[in-house]
Formats: C-alpha cells, sequence, structure tokens
C-alpha cells in the first residue's frame, strides 16, 4: 500500500482548489517519498479541452501519474459514475490515501468511497503532515470550534477531504516544469450496465443578472438581515461601493435572493477587494466561500458570532443603524 | 421495498451538538413540565431537520408513511419523541448502550451500520438523512448507509418528488452553485441539504407526542463502537491569522473610522 492519489475535481472548468489540492498532493507524495497519482472527476462538457488545459496548467509536471479517463465517463456528473471510477481506482491501487477537496462533489464522493471500500475516512480535514510512518488527519469539528486529531493507521488506506480554504499553498506547481511521467495510464471503464442514477438535467446559475465571483465589492446578507425589506439597506451600500449583493443559502432557501448571488461551499466562491458581510454568522458552508477577500467588514448583533474569526473590522450593531451611517459617508466621499 | 405507490421513509434524525452546551437532551424519567420544555427546546442537526421537513412533505403529497431513526444514549430521548411531535407517524429509539458509562467513541462507521441494520428490519421505499452533521461536516451516515443496504446514494438533496411507483426525480447541489437533476430508483439513500421551513412545534404537539410515546416510540438496542483508526482527540485550535478589530463608538464616528481604514487598506478605491 504507497502512493497518493488525488481526485483532480472539474466541473466545466478547472478549479482553483483542484491546483491547490494537487499541490497539496506533491507534498505528501514527497514527504513519504511515494507517488503521486492525479485522477480526474466531476463534470466535463468538453473532456478533451478541459483534461488539455488541466494538463497544460502542469498537472502533469508533477504528477508520477495521471489517469486519462474515457472522456465520455464524466460527461454529465453522474454521481455514481464518479463514486465507481474512484471506488475502482483505489480498490486496484490500494494508495495510503486519497485526497479530495471538501467542496459539493468532494461531499458526494469522499464518503461514498469510503464506504463503499470500507476505508477509512477523515472528513473536513484542514491539515495533513506525516508522523512516523504514519499520516497524521486534523479535522474541524464543532463548526470549527474544536479540532479532531487523528493518527491514520499505516496498514490502512484511507480517504480524506479537505477544505480547499485552509490548504496552504506548497508552490511547485507550474507548468514549466519537466514531466516526471510523459505516458499516462488510461483507465477503461464501461458503467452502461451498472448504473442506476441517471442524470436527467445539469442547471446552471442564472448570472445574467449579477455574477458575484467577478465583483471587486460584494456586501452579504445573512439571516441577521431579519427580514426581505431590509435587502433595501444592502442593495444602498452596494451601489455606493459600486459593488454588487451577495448572500448566505439560508435567503436563497427562504427565496429572498436568487441562487446565483450564494457564496458558500455550495455557491460562488469568491475573492473580491471587499466583502461586507452583514448579519452572517459565519457558518463555514458561507465562510468557505468567501474567507479569500482582502479586507473583511463584519457587521453583527453577536459579538461572539464566528464571522468575527475571520473579518479583519467588526462592528457590533444592528444593521438598520450601522449601514445607512456607512452609505451616506461612503456617498460623501464619492 | 413495498407494492403500493406511496412511500415509507425512513429519516435518521440528530441532535444538534454543541460543545459548549453540553450533552444531549433528555426527556425521560422527568418530570412531565419538565420533558414538556426541553422538548421544546430541542434542535435537530440543521440537516437533519431538512431531512425530516422533506419527508413529511413527501408523505403529505404521496402517501405513506415516515418513521425517524435515531441512535442515541440511553436517556436522550428527545429526538424521538421531537420527530412524533413533528409529524411523523413513528420513531425508533436505537440506543447505544455503555454509550456514557464506557465513555465509548462515537463512530460514524458503526452508527451507519446500526442505523442500516434497524432499517432493514422493515418494509420501506427511500432512507434520508441530513447532508452532513454540523458537529462533524462529514457527510458520512447517508454513505455509510447505502453501502450496507447496497442501495445507490445521492447527496446534498434540495428537492425530491416520486415520479412513478419505481422512481423519484430529485434535485442537488453541485459544485459551483450549479444545480443537478437527477431519476433515482427506488428503494434509495438521499442525504438532505434544504427543505421549506416550518412554523415551530408547538408545546400542545409536544405534549400530544408524549402521551403517544408508548405507542408510537420503539426501542432497540444497538452497538456504536468506534474502531481504532476512529479514534481521535480533541483539541482546541490555535487562533486564526486574521483578527478582528472591533471599531465601536456612535454609528457616524465608527463609519468615518471604517472609511478611513478602508481607503488606508486600499479596499476603497
Amino acid at each position: 500500500m504507497k502512493g497518493i492519489v488525488v481526485a483532480a475535481e472539474m466541473w466545466d472548468e478547472e478549479l482553483d482548489s483542484t491546483f491547490e489540492l494537487v499541490r497539496y498532493g506533491r507534498r505528501l507524495a514527497n514527504d513519504f517519498d511515494e507517488p503521486l497519482v492525479v485522477v480526474p472527476t466531476g463534470k466535463t462538457a468538453d473532456a478533451d479541452a478541459t483534461l488539455s488545459s488541466l494538463l497544460g496548467k502542469g498537472v502533469l509536471s508533477v504528477a508520477d501519474e495521471f489517469v486519462d479517463v474515457d472522456s465520455g465517463l464524466l460527461l454529465e456528473g453522474n454521481p455514481a459514475v464518479n463514486e465507481g471510477l474512484l471506488s475502482r481506482i483505489f480498490t486496484e491501487r490500494r494508495p495510503r490515501v486519497v485526497l479530495v477537496a471538501q467542496t459539493p462533489h468532494g461531499l458526494d464522493i469522499a464518503p461514498a468511497v469510503a464506504a463503499r471500500t470500507d476505508s477509512s475516512y477523515y472528513g473536513n480535514c484542514v491539515e495533513l503532515s506525516r508522523v512516523g510512518s504514519g499520516l497524521r488527519a486534523v479535522r474541524a469539528v464543532y463548526e470549527g470550534k474544536m479540532h479532531e486529531v487523528h493518527e491514520l493507521p499505516a496498514d490502512r488506506p484511507a480517504v480524506v477531504s479537505v477544505q480547499p480554504s485552509a490548504i496552504p499553498d506548497p508552490g511547485g506547481l507550474s507548468a514549466e516544469a519537466e514531466p516526471t511521467r510523459t505516458d499516462p495510464s488510461v483507465v477503461e471503464w464501461s458503467v452502461e450496465d451498472e448504473l442506476t442514477v441517471r442524470v436527467v438535467e445539469n442547471r446552471e446559475p442564472d448570472r445574467t443578472d449579477v455574477d458575484v465571483s467577478e465583483a471587486e465589492v460584494l456586501v452579504a446578507g445573512g439571516m441577521g438581515v431579519g427580514s426581505e425589506d431590509n435587502l433595501d439597506l444592502l442593495f444602498e451600500l452596494a451601489s455606493a461601493l459600486d459593488g454588487a449583493v451577495a448572500c448566505t443559502k439560508p435567503l436563497v432557501d427562504l427565496g429572498w435572493l436568487p441562487k446565483a448571488r450564494q457564496v458558500g461551499i455550495t455557491g460562488e466562491r469568491v475573492e473580491p477587494r471587499l466583502y461586507v458581510a452583514c448579519g452572517i454568522s459565519g457558518q463555514r458552508e458561507h465562510v468557505d466561500g468567501m474567507r479569500e477577500a482582502e479586507t473583511i467588514v463584519a457587521v453583527n448583533t453577536d459579538e461572539q458570532a464566528p464571522i468575527f474569526d475571520v473579518a479583519d473590522y467588526g462592528i457590533v450593531g444592528d444593521l438598520s443603524e450601522v449601514l445607512p451611517v456607512f452609505t451616506r459617508r461612503v456617498t460623501e466621499e464619492g | 421495498m413495498t407494492d403500493d405507490p406511496s412511500l415509507d421513509i425512513f429519516v435518521c434524525t440528530a441532535e444538534r451538538l454543541d460543545p459548549e452546551e453540553g450533552s444531549p437532551v433528555s426527556v425521560g424519567g422527568i418530570g412531565y413540565q419538565w420533558a414538556i420544555k426541553f422538548a421544546s427546546s430541542i434542535e435537530l442537526d440543521e440537516t437533519s431537520e431538512q431531512a425530516l421537513e422533506q419527508a413529511l412533505s413527501l408523505r403529505d403529497t404521496s402517501g405513506g408513511m415516515v418513521r425517524t431513526v435515531t441512535v442515541s444514549e440511553p436517556k436522550a430521548d428527545g429526538v424521538p419523541l421531537f420527530g412524533v411531535a413533528r409529524g411523523a407517524d413513528a420513531a425508533i429509539h436505537a440506543v447505544a448502550e455503555g454509550y456514557v458509562e464506557e465513555k465509548l467513541e462515537w463512530s460514524a462507521t458503526a452508527t451507519a451500520v446500526a442505523l442500516a441494520d434497524v432499517i432493514d428490519s422493515y418494509d420501506f421505499d427511500l432512507v434520508l438523512t441530513g447532508a452532513q452533521s454540523g458537529t462533524r461536516r462529514a457527510g458520512y451516515i447517508g454513505h455509510g448507509i447505502a453501502a450496507r443496504l447496497a442501495l445507490p446514494c445521492v447527496s446534498l438533496v434540495t428537492d425530491i418528488s416520486l415520479t412513478d411507483e419505481n422512481s423519484l426525480r430529485v434535485r442537488r447541489e453541485v459544485t459551483g452553485g450549479a444545480e443537478q437533476i437527477l431519476e433515482v430508483p427506488i428503494p434509495a439513500v438521499l442525504t438532505v441539504y434544504a427543505a421549506n421551513r416550518n412554523p415551530y412545534t408547538t408545546t400542545s404537539k409536544i405534549m400530544r407526542a408524549r402521551k403517544q410515546a408508548d405507542e408510537k416510540i420503539r426501542e432497540v438496542e444497538v452497538d456504536v463502537r468506534s474502531r481504532p483508526d476512529e479514534q481521535g482527540s480533541l483539541v482546541t485550535p490555535q487562533e486564526g491569522t486574521r483578527r478582528t478589530e472591533l471599531l465601536e463608538g456612535p454609528p457616524e464616528e465608527v463609519a468615518e473610522d471604517l472609511v478611513s481604514r478602508l481607503h488606508t487598506d486600499e479596499a476603497l478605491r
């Protein structure tokens, strides 16, 4: 049992979390002096183009092996196909560990592969390191208030999902680097007879109104906004800042704002210049999508809210009192 | 699987746990008024509650019945009671003997196996779990049950409808804010990530459920001892690198201070 396998997730485009995870896998493989195997997973409408792009970004240059799956397999993003593909590779290779990013896709396949292969599973990890001949995994539990530390046994393969935002940048992924292997293996796998779950439709969020992933300034609302009418306060501030309004998942669930404005694990991952979090408690679902913002301002009535663990500036107060004054001040400056 | 077109649904429910708030709520073996008070204050884990709401909604439109199943320590019978009060037709309290006395470590894999074995002793069409608990964010239980029962599993489900007696149509979240519509054969396991919010459970519903407890809540014993590879140690995380600077004072002064700082940081241009 040896080797590090990385599930290189794509969802019609290359994801930053994929490159981060591949780099992280390279570092672990170096620590153990074992091979790094990269397996594309997810959904690719144009598999050849996406895989070429993935390779062009230097994935092949740091991987010892790239499993070039049949391009048609990932066409629809069928969860059963992805789970079956990774389970098969896991069973055949018996690697030390399979790394999966804790994205919605990762939440789909990581526990599934562990369960179907009767392997160890460590979800929501924020740190991995070599300790002796084994692996030490640190998981964030209780909304990040506590960490759970595990020493993974050296003789038992494991599936580990890693929070993308927790991955340190070890560098070393460069398109200019010499590939260590230029003849990637190909997995040929027929799934026609095995599939029980069928994809009817893939729906992209409607970004015609706004694309929050492109906005340089975001004013985001959470349940602390209190009412749909109070969203006007956010739109007025966003207008003054020449930015856009974003939100947490609960506001989308309530139907107050469209899905395209949702930031978080199951929404958009954003990195704006300024992020103003209004009435947002700071649950992991949301914070993982915005913590890379350059400057974060949080306004919340609860001084103990976890959002104040990630914000640069915090204001403990009522939105209806704070935001109009802030908006007026920005407008006067403008 | 049952033969009629209605759905017999199992929902795996768990209580929201917080290390700062102590152990799970018990409403057994204490005074009646206290039982009402405690059961009224129970919070289900968020996605677990969403799974229950989806199940009740599906039953109300398609017919059939909803059973909840909960693994917990012997005294923590509040969650099964809560499920009945919310509208479940029956509840199963899978009691983990020795959980407290022997200071056992909770095991996701053993819990999934225990739940699967309880569920497998009934006829059923569908198993719903929360997508991931706020406690661990691992999202394992649904997949563990599906593996044990050799059923398909779809995760992060936000909407469920019955298309015919053999299949469901489900909507689910995928990466990048996109959604996927899937056709899933019955029986299956779905992990739920959203649901319409229902009104709070009222005191009268709790009282009614309490009176029906003997009739509707069944206890079984399960073993959820963890494997050695699942046992870890809890530690308090180190503080993050980013420290929030709290701005205090009258709103006008705070706004002026904030704007000044944002200019300095080049966050405002």
